[in-house]
C-alpha cells in the first residue's frame, strides 16, 4: 500500500504496471533513460545533479531486475511480503513466501544465477523478438551503424564462427543492443555465445 | 484566499465543460491553441464559447480571425452587461462563439477579488457544449484560479529550456493552489510538515516527497491530498515542434512529472513548428479555417476527439 514511500518500487519508477510485458519493459526503461540523461530537456530545472544521478542509478537498478525474468519472480515475491525486504519473516501462510525463502536462502540457488549470465533473455532468439516488436529492420541497423548486415544476421542466429576475432561480435553486439535500446554492457554480459569470454 | 468551488444552481441542467488552457511562459501558444481546439470541437458539431482571460494582453479575436467586439469582458465586469450570454459574439464558424477580453481598460488586468468570483460562478452558465478558457502567461492567482477549477487544464510547453523551466514552475503552483483549498486542520498538518521537515535539516525537494512525508507522518490526510490533486486532469501540448525527437518531450515531461509531482499529467499530443501559423495570422484567418489540410489542422482535430471521447466516458 506504501505506494510513495522511498524509494519508489520498480514498477512505479518505470512506470508500468506489475503485469507489464518484457516489450513494455524495455520501451518504459528507454522513455525512462530519454527522460532522465543528463542533458535532457524534460528535466531542466526540476532536480539537482546529485538528485538525478541517484534517479539514474535506480532507473538502471530497476531495469536490471525487471528485464530478467527469474530476478522479476524474486523481487515479485519479495514485495508482495508485508515485511518489506525482511527475508527472514517468519510469517507462514500465503504460498509465495517460501517460495522466495527457498529462492534467497539456498546458495545453489546464487550460483546459478551468477553463472546464468547466459539467460533466456538474451539469446539470439529473443534479441531478434525484441527488434522486431520495435519494427526495426536489419537494414535500418545496418544502415545506421555501418555493420554489414550478414553480422548483424549472425548476431541473431548466434553464429560466432561468422566473427574473426570475437571482439568483433562484442563490439557489433553492443552497438546492435544500443540500436535495439538494449543497454548494450547488459547484453554482452549475458549472451549466450560470449559466456564463459571475459 | 482561493475562491471557493462555485455553488450550482441545480436548475442548469446541461452546463458546458470547461477547459482551460494556461502555460508558465507567453509566446508558447495558447491563444492558438485555445483558437483552434474551438474551432476543431465546432467541426465536430460541438457548441464553443472560447472565453479570452489574458485580461491586458488579449488577442484571442485575433486568432480567430476578428477585429475585436463591441462587447467584452470588462462590461460584464463593470456590470454593464448583466447576461454573460449576451457577452458572446459569433465568430465565422458554426456553433463557435467567443467572450472578448479586449479592452483599453487600465484596470481590466487587476481583477478584484468579487469579479473573479463572478466570473467563475457564472462561467458554467454559458449556454454551450464547451467553454474554453484563453488564459495569461505567469502564475499570478487569478490565472490560477481560473485554470485550477477548471474541469480540464491544457498546457503548452515548447521544447526549449525557458518555457520547460516556466511550464513546471506553473504546474508547481497549480498543484500547491489546489492544495490550498483543503480545509484547515488539514492545512495546518500540511504546514507543520513542513516546517517539521526543514528543522530536521530536511528540505522537502518535491510535492512527491511532501506527499510521501505526509503519508508517514499523518496517514489519514494524505489520501485527501492525492484525491484533490488527481481530480485536476492535466494535458501537455508540446508546442512548435522542429525536430522528430522534440515529440518525446512530452513522454518525458509525463514521466518527470509523475515523479516530481506524483500526480499524473497526460500527453496530449504535439503541434509542429509552421510558417503558416503567421501567415494565417496576416490574412486574418484562423489557421485551422485557411489550411484545414495541415498536419496540425489534422492533429489538433485529433486531440479535441480524443478529449472529447475522455468526457463522454
Amino acid at each position: 500500500m506504501n505506494r510513495a514511500a522511498n524509494p519508489p518500487d520498480y514498477y512505479t519508477l518505470l512506470q508500468i504496471s506489475p503485469e507489464a510485458s518484457q516489450i513494455d519493459i524495455i520501451n518504459a526503461y528507454r522513455h525512462a533513460k530519454l527522460a532522465y540523461q543528463q542533458d535532457s530537456l524534460a528535466i531542466y530545472s526540476l532536480f539537482s545533479g546529485q538528485e538525478l544521478e541517484q534517479i539514474q542509478i535506480q532507473i538502471e537498478e530497476a531495469y536490471r531486475v525487471l528485464s530478467n525474468p527469474e530476478k522479476r519472480r524474486s523481487y515479485d515475491a519479495r514485495q508482495l511480503q508485508p515485511g518489506i525486504n525482511t527475508d527472514q519473516s517468519p510469517q507462514p501462510g500465503g504460498n509465495v513466501i517460501p517460495l522466495h525463502k527457498q529462492n534467497t536462502g539456498s546458495p545453489h540457488h546464487a550460483a546459478a544465477e551468477q553463472q546464468a549470465g547466459a539467460c533466456a533473455t538474451c539469446s539470439g532468439e529473443a534479441l531478434k523478438g525484441i527488434r522486431e516488436a520495435k519494427n526495426i529492420t536489419l537494414e535500418h541497423i545496418a544502415q545506421h551503424t555501418k555493420i554489414s548486415k550478414r553480422y548483424l544476421q549472425a548476431i541473431e542466429d548466434e553464429d560466432a564462427e561468422n566473427f574473426p576475432e570475437t571482439a568483433y561480435l562484442k563490439g557489433y553486439l553492443r552497438q546492435y543492443a544500443s540500436e535495439i535500446g538494449l543497454d548494450p554492457d547488459e547484453i554482452v554480459r549475458c549472451y549466450p555465445p560470449l559466456a564463459g569470454h571475459e | 484566499m482561493p475562491v471557493s468551488e462555485p455553488v450550482l444552481s441545480p436548475l442548469a441542467i446541461r452546463q458546458p465543460r470547461v477547459w482551460a488552457v494556461g502555460g508558465g511562459k507567453g509566446g508558447v501558444g495558447k491563444s492558438f491553441i485555445s483558437a483552434n481546439l474551438g474551432l476543431a470541437l465546432g467541426r465536430q458539431g460541438k457548441r464553443v464559447v472560447v472565453v479570452d482571460l489574458d485580461l491586458g494582453g488579449a488577442n484571442l479575436h485575433t486568432c480567430l480571425g476578428m477585429s475585436g467586439s463591441d462587447k467584452t469582458l470588462s462590461d460584464y465586469l463593470t456590470g454593464k452587461i448583466s447576461d454573460i450570454n449576451a457577452l458572446v459574439s459569433r465568430t465565422e464558424t458554426d456553433h463557435v462563439g467567443l467572450i472578448s477580453g479586449a479592452a483599453d481598460n487600465l484596470q481590466i488586468a487587476n481583477l478584484k477579488y468579487f469579479q473573479k468570483a463572478k466570473l467563475l460562478r457564472n462561467l458554467k452558465s454559458i449556454d454551450a457544449d464547451y467553454v474554453i478558457l484563453d488564459l495569461g502567461a505567469g502564475t499570478a492567482f487569478n490565472t490560477l484560479d481560473f485554470f485550477v477549477q477548471a474541469d480540464r487544464g491544457l498546457v503548452s510547453v515548447m521544447p526549449d529550456p525557458t518555457s520547460i523551466e516556466n511550464t513546471y514552475r506553473f504546474l508547481k503552483c497549480v498543484f500547491m493552489r489546489k492544495l490550498h483549498a483543503a480545509p484547515p486542520e488539514t492545512k495546518r498538518l500540511m504546514n507543520r510538515v513542513l516546517t517539521q521537515r526543514q528543522q530536521e535539516g530536511k528540505k522537502i525537494r518535491s510535492l512527491a516527497a511532501f506527499l510521501s512525508a505526509m503519508d508517514g507522518l499523518h496517514p489519514e490526510y494524505a489520501p485527501e491530498l492525492r484525491e484533490k490533486l488527481s481530480s485536476l486532469r492535466l494535458h501537455l501540448i508540446v508546442n512548435q515542434v522542429l525536430e522528430p525527437r522534440d515529440t518525446e518531450l512530452g513522454h518525458a515531461m509525463q514521466m518527470t512529472c509523475s515523479r516530481y509531482f506524483g500526480s499524473d499529467v497526460d500527453y496530449l499530443g504535439y503541434l509542429h513548428h509552421d510558417k503558416l501559423v503567421l501567415q494565417s495570422l496576416r490574412q486574418r484567418s484562423p489557421y485551422i479555417s485557411a489550411y484545414p489540410q495541415s498536419r496540425n489542422a489534422v492533429h489538433m482535430e485529433h486531440m479535441a476527439s480524443s478529449l472529447i471521447s475522455l468526457d463522454d466516458h
